[in-house]
């Protein structure tokens, strides 16, 4: 389930709402026998966009970098491919060159150990644009990275704004590779900043999205969950439960209404059924606080 | 299992011989033997085709959905497709292709120049030992799918579009493909994915041809230089067990033409027509 990590029972991402409608209600036999991805892709996202502002809260990831120093790296070119890297995702590949320290790598490799692509892990400090640095770790020759783009230093030390149109973070985790994931609590406290890398604390007070972190975070890439408050076309975004089952309506009904044979008593018929799953939906959803 | 290519020649010739109808040398038997299993392979796509537009029992044997599948199942493979698109920033779209698998989920060399597949046998002999080596030949695309690395994302299918679409589909927000549900163009042999942020870990299904029927033999000083089948260089038909009446009828359809015996054409041509009105009603 894509990015719903902390609430996934109680809400399914777009792409599995995708993915059961074509295996449910699409195939030979079915109301839908010929529907193509694309088309299913484009009625869920526009079907989401049905649903009211203020009733469908959407749930996203997103990542930050925390505390940056100035000269920490953002992204990175690839100069030289190199050899003999280990095929892994999350090969953390420690590098050196470059005016600055402290940078870690995540590596995607081919089959014969050539890099593929870099994301940067930490973003270290004191690089300039255009630094080339050398990343050591690979069993055949050494690859290039060249420093593209420097990460903007935060307002304050260990600050992070979150996005603008979050209504409230529900989680922020530190993963760095994929057994290796550490979630951070919100501190209940007044101590600012946290006293220890493991918490977050938000200051409604000031503003309910900047989180503000450890400085012993200070470089290191966040990820943080929130719920937004608009619709999108993100496959990534989680839906409430409650409102599947009206999506399943919203689409056969979209579908079938553009098809030029279907019999209009059929149609007559899912259109009333969309309309009763919506307004179900909604009320359901008006009613629920998912804070608690 | 395959079907015994000596079992198909002695049948054929049984039946031919009858009545001194005619003969038909071991060559003549290899191309039509070949014709016969490509001309019933490239009707299981059609066939499918037909099928998937009626109901189907649920039975595991009287499902001709699933009978036709398991016929495929033996032609069926899988491999990685190789990046090689450029990936300096001015690349443009058609630069950013991946091929179709070079390398089978056997290990098998996928070829698509033409050429027939050839197996290298091995030599446990030689020292260090030498792997058996074998190629198959590419037919058809199958499905394509793209295993995202990120450790929440799951495999995503990748759909087959024309160019047009292609270019459609990325002008909306609403329909621009992701890495949950990207598009590809097939052209020349080669896939274009969008978005174009993919640059690896694509996976595709395809059908490999059946292998050339052989049926090989060494001549008998012994007995007037008789044909004597050799099994170690002869290459069985590659179809399945169920299908060997409809491949020896077949096969005499084709062996009635070289011998000039239109009976049999007439006969064979019945016996093909009356199997296939009995197995698509």
């Amino acid at each position: 389930m894509a990015t719903t990590t902390t609430l996934s029972n109680g809400f399914i991402s777009i792409n599995d709402i995708i993915n059961n409608f074509i295996i449910s209600y699409t195939g030979p036999g079915k109301l839908i026998p010929d529907s193509k991805r694309t088309e299913v892709v484009f009625h869920a996202r526009r079907c989401l966009q049905e649903f009211a502002y203020e009733t469908l809260k959407s749930q996203f990831t997103k990542e930050t970098t925390v505390g940056a120093s100035a000269g920490g790296v953002s992204t990175l070119s690839i100069g030289g491919v190199g050899t003999g890297y280990t095929a892994s995702t999350y090969n953390t590949t420690v590098t050196s060159g470059g005016s600055g320290t402290g940078l870690t790598v995540s590596l995607t490799v081919n089959g014969s150990g050539s890099i593929l692509s870099a994301t940067v892990v930490s973003a270290g400090s004191g690089y300039s644009s255009g630094d080339i640095i050398a990343l050591t770790g690979g069993a055949g020759s050494n690859g290039t990275l060249s420093v593209a783009s420097l990460v903007t230093p935060p307002p304050q030390p260990s600050q992070r704004p979150v996005s603008s149109d979050s209504l409230a973070v529900i989680g922020v985790k530190r993963s760095q590779t994929p057994n290796s994931v550490t979630f951070l609590e919100m501190t209940e406290t007044l101590d600012r900043p946290p006293t220890t890398n493991l918490e977050y604390y938000i200051d409604y007070s000031v503003s309910p999205n900047v989180l503000e972190f450890n400085s012993s975070l200070n470089g290191f890439k966040l990820e943080y969950t929130y719920l937004s408050n608009y619709l999108t076309t993100s496959e990534e975004a989680a839906i409430p439960k409650l409102a599947e089952e009206a999506l399943y309506s919203c689409i056969v009904y979209a579908i079938l209404a553009n098809r030029e044979n279907t019999n209009p008593n059929l149609l007559q018929r899912l259109l009333i059924e969309k309309i009763d799953k919506l307004e179900k939906s909604k009320s359901r959803l008006v009613f629920t606080n998912f804070s608690e | 299992m395959a079907i015994n290519v000596d079992t198909v020649y002695r049948t054929v010739l049984l039946v031919l011989n009858k009545e001194n109808r005619g003969y038909i040398t071991p060559d003549e038997f290899n191309k039509t033997a070949t014709q016969v299993q490509l001309d019933i392979f490239e009707q299981y796509f059609d066939d499918l085709n037909q099928q998937l537009r009626v109901p189907q029992q649920g039975n595991d044997y009287a499902n001709r959905q699933r009978a036709i599948e398991q016929k495929l199942a033996p032609f069926k493979g899988y491999g990685q497709c190789e990046y090689t698109g450029v990936t300096t920033p001015n690349a443009t779209v058609n630069d950013k292709t991946f091929a179709i698998p070079v390398v089978d989920g056997r290990g098998n060399t996928v070829i698509n120049s033409g050429l027939e597949p050839v197996d290298t046998p091995a030599d446990p002999n030689a020292t260090p030992a030498v792997e058996a080596e074998t190629q198959v030949a590419f037919y058809k695309l199958g499905t394509v799918f793209y295993k995202n690395p990120g450790a929440s994302a799951p495999t995503s299918e990748v759909q087959l579009v024309t160019r047009d679409e292609y270019n459609s589909l990325n002008k909306s927000e609403l329909t621009a493909p992701s890495v949950y549900s990207p598009i590809f163009m097939y052209e020349d042999y080669r896939l274009t994915i969008a978005p174009d942020t993919i640059n690896d870990n694509v996976y595709a299904s395809f059908i490999r041809k059946p292998r050339n029927v052989i049926w090989n033999f060494t001549t008998d000083s012994n007995n007037n230089n008789a044909y004597s089948w050799s099994a170690a260089t002869s290459t069985n038909f590659e179809l399945l067990q169920s299908e060997q009446t409809e491949v020896i009828v077949r096969i005499l359809l084709y062996s009635g033409i070289v011998v000039k015996d239109y009976q049999v054409v007439q006969l064979a041509a019945q016996e093909v027509q009356q199997n296939e009105i009995n197995q698509k009603s």
